[in-house]
This record gives structure tokens, sequence and C-alpha cells, in this order.
């Protein structure tokens, strides 16, 4: 009688189990990613004017329209209500948490909030934190707030200038060589261009039209 | 059977302190009558006549005179008490006979009603008792009915109590004065959990918290919904013990819960999960206790044209609720502030554009501008603004907003688009 061992090819071949996703991203960019996966952590990554904020703020929009509560927690204090309103954030179903460029307050309140739970999206913006501070953070701090939001039906995204989730993230996106658009006098728009670098299996890229305000 | 006092002459005061004691359960009528079941005291006393001769006597004891009647019904009774002298007594079935005689401007009902009852030639009450009660209700509705009931003392109606204001406070004098904040926690626990009892017993929930730590301490929290778990109050309390530590030792505590509705909710099988209100309260005190007290809130814009205006909500509650939206909406490029905006040395051009910008982590050439806007506004006010604003790109592919204050002629970085 032969004991039922899984051949080892037949572990490579399989396919990994589908997550759900939240459908918060933008419509340009479902064709590269359908939405954020439920239960994980997403990265944008990019300089100034990449469009980061763009992203996110998109993602916030859709679930805030949904009825979902969301929470941004805002390293260095750079949130604008009136940009985020006209983006179409819902800021009565919005959880502001300032943290004033302190890096370690910044991960606790992200720590607190996930723990707490509740919340569909949150967002943990550490974009213009001193990088050197971030460099710092030792990994397990990433793992567990990947822990921390993990079997739930929340989203975390992590907006910072450079990757450094590592494995903690499910999905990286990069932004880079934005274009922007000045028909005459006018800074009409940007043209983002949004890089998927993990998972590695659907990597490819996408350009969108963030319109400007 | 039910005792009606009506006060002729003398104290309310005093009126009061002699249905009380008779009855601690006493309906305030009017202020100058009170009704008290006489159930009970047919036991202790004797009958009706003994009631009343007892309730009389009290009252010449106090220095009160009233007039008191006894009756089935408490409206038959207080009716009695305010039109017929002394003590009147109506047994069961005797309604019609004592009161018939009443004129009809001693019901208690509308002018209009009244003024019919005389068309129809009724002038006493034992007139309008001998009218046929189906054809008075169906041509002065209910309040016919009513009228004809309370003259025939037919039915009955629970008293509404008066009860005395509740109060929810607890004090403790320790024998030893304390300065750590676990023991007088454990204190205040049990106070608060006495208090939220006695205010659960009543149907009630707590709005705010009240802590008065002498000398020098005080903690006040308000919460945003009602609560009902102790737990949550002391955990709020915890974190403001934590925070605001006692700067001396503590000799008395004394508590306040402030009682209000409790929270009511319609939940659906479709609505978006939110967090617990109780566990998002816990939740932003923490926050609050971590970043500051005005760190913590969800944003709300004011009306205003001043760039940057925004409060932060403090009692926010988070109302969840699908909102019809297109899905599919352009995005919009966002903005990212400088909190204070950034000093900038700017180049101008001789056509007084922007030609090159430094500041605090950014230098670079302008290759791209558009602008100036002119912006002013609230010149009557301390928050005036007036500036030129520009956005510029700059040669490494950054997009900021940078403005000219007008009073001080100085460049200022506003923030980056992003």
């Amino acid at each position: 009688m032969s004991l039922p061992v899984r051949k080892l090819i037949d572990l490579a071949l399989r396919k990994p189990a589908a997550s759900a996703v939240c459908p918060f991203t933008p419509k340009d960019l479902r064709g590269l990613l359908p939405g954020f996966p439920e239960g994980a952590i997403t990265e944008i990554s990019g300089v100034r004017s990449s469009g980061r904020t763009t992203i996110f703020q998109a993602g916030l929009a859709a679930a805030t329209a949904a009825g979902e509560l969301c929470a941004i927690i805002d390293g260095s204090d750079a949130f604008d209500p009136s940009s985020a309103a006209a983006a179409g954030v819902r800021l009565e179903r919005l959880l502001w948490v300032r943290c004033r460029h302190d890096v370690q307050d910044t991960l606790k309140a992200a720590d607190l909030i996930l723990h707490g739970g509740g919340f569909r999206l949150v967002v943990l913006d550490l974009c213009d934190l001193p990088l050197i501070e971030l460099q710092r953070v030792p990994p397990s701090w990433w793992h567990r707030l990947r822990l921390s939001v993990e079997n739930t039906t929340g989203v975390l995204l992590v907006a910072s200038t450079t990757p450094m989730l590592r494995q903690a993230a499910a999905v990286q996106l990069e932004l880079s060589g934005s274009q922007a658009h000045w028909p005459g006098t006018l800074l009409n728009g940007v043209d983002l261009r949004v890089q998927l670098r993990k998972p590695v299996q659907s990597a490819g890229s996408a350009t969108l039209r963030a319109r400007a305000i | 059977m039910f005792v009606c006092l009506q006060l002729q002459r003398g104290a309310v005061d005093d009126l009061l302190t002699l249905a009380d004691t008779f009855s601690p359960h006493l309906e305030r009528c009017d202020e100058r009558t009170v009704l008290i079941p006489a159930y009970g005291l047919e036991r202790l006393i004797g009958t009706h006549t003994d009631i009343a001769e007892a309730i009389l006597r009290r009252a010449g004891e106090l220095g009160v005179e009233i007039w008191l009647a006894i009756a089935g019904h408490p409206d038959t009774a207080m009716l009695a008490a305010h039109n017929i002298e002394g003590i009147t007594i109506i047994d069961p079935g005797r309604e019609v006979e004592i009161l018939g005689p009443l004129p009809l401007e001693v019901l208690p009902t509308t002018f209009d009603i009244l003024d019919t009852l005389q068309r129809w030639g009724a002038e006493t009450l034992a007139d309008f008792a001998a009218l046929p009660p189906l054809g008075v209700i169906e041509r002065l509705g209910d309040e016919g009915g009513r009228l004809q009931a309370l003259i025939e003392g037919r039915g009955t109606r629970p008293l509404r109590i008066a009860r005395p204001p509740e109060d929810y406070t607890a004090q403790v004098h320790l024998d030893e004065p304390l300065s750590s904040s676990e023991p007088l926690l454990f204190i205040i626990s049990g106070m608060v959990h006495d208090i939220v009892k006695r205010l659960a017993s009543h149907g009630l929930a707590v709005s705010h918290f009240l802590g008065v730590l002498t000398p020098l301490h005080e903690i006040r929290i308000a919460f945003p919904v009602p609560v009902q778990e102790p737990m949550v109050i002391l955990k709020q309390v915890q974190i403001d013990l934590e925070i605001h530590k006692p700067k001396c030792a503590i000799a008395t505590v004394a508590v306040e819960l402030q009682p209000t509705p409790p929270r009511t909710t319609q939940h659906g099988l479709f609505t978006p999960s939110a967090p617990e209100p109780a566990q998002l309260q816990t939740l932003l005190a923490r926050l609050r206790a971590l970043t500051g007290a005005d760190s913590v809130g969800s944003p709300e814009l004011l009306n205003t044209h001043r760039p940057d205006a925004w409060r932060l909500r403090q009692d926010v509650l988070f109302e969840t609720g699908r909102v019809v939206t297109n899905a599919n909406a352009a995005v919009r490029l966002s903005f990212r502030c400088f909190r204070p905006p950034l000093a900038a040395r700017v180049s101008i051009t001789p056509q007084h554009r922007p030609a090159r910008l430094e500041a605090r982590g950014m230098k670079g050439s302008v290759v791209a501008v558009a602008g100036p806007w002119r912006t002013t506004g609230e010149w009557w006010a301390e928050t005036e603004w007036a500036r030129d604003e520009w956005d510029v790109g700059l040669d490494d592919g950054a997009l900021y907003r940078l403005y000219r204050e007008h009073r001080t002629n100085e460049w200022f970085v506003e923030g980056v688009y992003d």
C-alpha cells in the first residue's frame, strides 16, 4: 500500500488560493490590479509627485462612497482635507490621526487601529518621513502589521518613498516617471505610471490620468 | 380607590409632606393638587371615612386646609376634590349621584364641547351623563366618551408617580491619601459600578463622567454615544489618569455620572461593518493619549475660502451607509500640505515669474509654471490672508504650490501635488 505522498511537482504547480479583493482601485488601474487584497498589505512607493497620494485617496474615495469607515495615519501631517474632499473622499467616514513626523507614534497608531478593527481601509502614510528613521524600523514591526490585518476583511495601504516592507507586503506598486500636462499656463493633469512589482507573476505596468482639481 | 387632596390654604410643601405621610406614591396633578392611592391605607387605618378623617387631622397639625375626595378613578376623585368642599367619599356606582348636581363648566374640556353640550340643553353633569353614550361618541368623538366615563367613574388609569430627581454621584473620603493611579482606579471602579447599576435599573445610560479628586485634580470625559458598560468608562478613566497623573496625594474621590437615554440603533444585514461604539471610544482615547488630544478625529471643512481651513471633529460617530456614487469617476490629482509652509528662496524672471526654487529638502529650476492666482480674504479678522499662488514644475519632475505673502513679500512652499 502506497502512502498518499504528494509529488514535488504537484506542490510546485499548485495554484495559490484565490484571495478576495476590494475593488477600490481606480478604473484605469483595474486591468493591472483588480483591487486591493483583503487581509493583506499593499505598498505604494514613489518619489514626490509620482502619484502615491492620488492612488490612496482614490481608494479612500471608493471605500467611503461604499459606506465603509476608513482611517488615515498621517505620519508627516500632510493630509489635505479639501483636496481629499475634492477627490471624492467622504470626510465624515474618515478617521484622521496626525502623528507630526514621529515614526514610532505613526507605527503605534497603525497597530492600535488595526487591532481595534472595524475599519475597511487603513492608510499608513509614511511619505516625507525621514528615510533613515524608517530604515531603522525592525522588519518584525512590518510583520506585526501584516499579522494584524491578516484574516480580516480590512486592507492596509502603506505609502512611502521607497519600498520597505519586503515580504510583509502582498502587493507592491511602484510609481515613477509621471508626466505633467501644462497646456498654456495651467496645470491640467498628470499621467501617472504605475508598475506592479509584486506579485511577480502579475507584474506589469499601466498609465492613468489624474486630472488637476 | 384614590385619594385626591386639593390645597385651599397653606404651603404647597406642607401639602406634599401631608401626602407623603400617607403614601410614598403620589401624583402631582397641578401646583395645588395631589393624588395618592388608598389601597393599603384601608388595612392600616380602616374605612374610607377613617382615612379621610386621619388625613384631615394630620392636615390640621401641619396647618393646611384641604378639600378631599376619595373615588375609584383618579380623575373622578380630582373632579370632586376641585369642586366639592370638605370631604367627599364616592363609593363605586354613586358617582353620578354625587357629582351630578355640579354645573357643566367644571368639566376639564374645551370651550367648544361645553358650548355644544349647553346648546343640547344639558346644564349639569347629571344631564350630560343621561345622554346615550354611543350618540355622544358619534357627535363629540373620543373626548365625549372620556368625559362621560369621568362623570360615571368608569375605567381606570395608573398614577403618574412623581419621582424626586435621582442623584448619580458618589463620594469617598480616604483614610490615607493616595498618589498612585492604580488604587485610585480601584476605588473609582467600585463607585462607577454602583452608579451604573442604578442608572441601568432606571433604563438610562451615561453621557458624561466627572471625577473630582481633591485636591487639584479633575477628570472630565464626554462619551460620543451613551454608555452602559462600566468597563468602557473605567478604561477611559484609566487612560486619562495615565496621561494626566495627579500632582499630589488624593484625599477625597467624588464621581458624578450624567444620565442620558440609551442609544437605539437599527442594524441591517447589508450595512457595512463598523467598530463597536464602545470599542471605538476606547480606541480614540488611546490614540489621543498617544498623539495628543487635538490630533485625532474626523476632518470637517470650514465654510471659508481660507487655505487649509478645517477642524477635527472629536465627537465623531462615523455614521455608515451606502452612498450612490459613480464608481468610474475620474481620478483627481491630490495635494499634500507642508505644515507649517516651508520658507523658500525664489528667483524671479524679468516677467515676474518664478525661475528657481530653493527650500528645505528641495532645489531646482522651474521648468513649467502656472499662475499667479491672487487670493485675499477675512481682512476684518486676525486670520486675514492675501497672497499670490503659483503652481510650478521643477526639473526633477516634482510639482509644488508656491505663494508670496503680500504683507511680508516672502515666499513659501505650501505643498506638493502627488
